[in-house]
This record gives structure tokens, sequence and C-alpha cells, in this order.
């Protein structure tokens, strides 16, 4: 990668990272369903099935799918959540919310595949 | 103020977040068969953020840096169903459902073991 494809994932990941924080911070809820963290990585997921295409390492690719996309979207929160659920007695929420982020994360990659092959 | 703070922080730990991933990605990277990059920065960022929830060593803005800017960045779920749904994709079943496998129930027991040790039981 190029010293542009770095500053790309830098720029990215800041802007990424802030619009996870402003979802996050209207859509979850104390004790409730976390829709921000859940919009988040469906919206991330569907999107990196669109820039996929962009040519790996290029700037425009650094930017979008490791910068934006990759900061937008989170792991380290949804386990969190999945465990904090679990732990405060909310057990069927819990591992709906566990399957329904990662079936339905691959299916909102595909669809733009689908789309295009169509 | 304070708000504003929480969001330049946000900001900038997630800069540093994105770039730490990326980095480990072009490291480890990928060897055509399993994406090991992605896997070892979500199981060890769901550890450190679940040690870091049951500690809470930090209070705002450093909080909202962290957790929500590193942590949050460093890890990513886009990465994951990239992969995952381009081995689905391929045809490739087995290495699929060992990566969710291992993704999915690594994540948890990691995060486990991050309250586990965070709450200070991992202590003697």
């Amino acid at each position: 990668m190029t010293m542009l494809s770095w500053l790309s994932v830098a720029a990215g990941g800041m802007i990424g990272s802030v619009l996870r924080y402003f979802i996050s911070a209207r859509l979850n809820r104390e004790r409730g369903f976390p829709a921000g963290t859940f919009a988040v990585n469906m919206a991330g997921a569907f999107l990196a099935g669109i820039f996929s295409g962009l040519a790996a390492g290029s700037p425009a690719h650094a930017f979008v799918v490791y910068g934006i996309l990759g900061a937008l979207t989170t792991f380290s929160t949804w386990h969190a959540e999945i465990l904090v659920m679990w732990q405060e007695g909310r057990r069927t929420a819990s591992v709906l919310y566990a399957l329904s982020t990662l079936v339905l994360g691959i299916v909102f990659y595909m669809i733009p595949f689908i789309y295009v092959a169509s | 103020m304070s708000r504003m703070k929480e969001w330049v922080a946000v900001g900038l730990a997630g800069m540093a977040g994105a770039v730490s991933r990326t980095a480990i990605s072009h490291t480890f990277g990928h060897d055509g068969v399993f994406p090991y990059a992605t896997l070892a920065v979500n199981l060890s960022g769901a550890f450190v953020l679940c040690s870091l929830i049951a500690a809470a060593p930090f209070k705002q803005p450093w909080r909202a840096a962290v957790h929500t800017g590193f942590l949050g960045s460093f890890t990513t779920f886009s990465a994951l169903s990239e992969e995952l749904g381009g081995m689905l994709a391929d045809g490739r079943w087995g290495p699929s459902f060992l990566y969710a496998v291992l993704s999915a129930g690594g994540g948890l027991l990691s995060g486990l073991a991050g309250l586990w040790v965070g709450s200070g039981r991992g202590k003697s």
C-alpha cells in the first residue's frame, strides 16, 4: 500500500467511527435491543458487497473498505452486547441478536451480487 | 463541551484503530484459504473490550476513545461478512463454517475470558 492508501485508511477510519458513535447514541437503548450496532453492522455488510469490487489496496478501496466500512462496523461491541444481554437474563434476545447479526450480515453482503448477476 | 471532547476522542482513536487493523491485515493477511488476520483482531478486540467493561478503568472522554473509538474501529464486522460471503460464493462450505464458528464462538469465549479477567476473578 502507498502512503496515500494509508492516509485514506486513517481518514476513512475517523469518518466510520464517528458515524457509528452517532448512530449508536441515537438508536441503542439501555436494556433494550442494540439497534444502533445492528444497523451499522448490516449497513456496513451491504456496502462492503457494493464496494468489494474496488482494486484491493488502492486508495479508494483503502478509504471505503478498510477505513469507513471497517470502522463503521464493529465486532467487539457486538460480542460485548451479546454477553451483557445474556448476563442480564435476556437470553432469548441475546441468542437472537447473535444469530441474526451473523446470518443477515452474510445476506446483506450477498444482495449486491445477486442484483448484479440477475 | 464534554460531549465535543467525546466526538473528537472517538474520531482520533477510530483513526488509530482502523490503521492498526489494516497494518495487521497487511502483515499477517490472508493465505487465500483462511482470513487469520480478521479473526485475530476480532477475538483480541472482544477480549480487551470485555475486560475494560468489567474493570471500568476509564472515565469520559477516554472511555469513548478506547471502547468506542479504538476497539470499535479495530474490530470489524464488514470484513467478516465479506470473507464469509466470499467463501460461501466459492462453495467453500467447510472453511466458511469453521470461520463462522471460530469468529462467533471464539468471540464469545474471548469476551467471557475478558469479563472474568476484568472483574478481578482472574487474580489468585
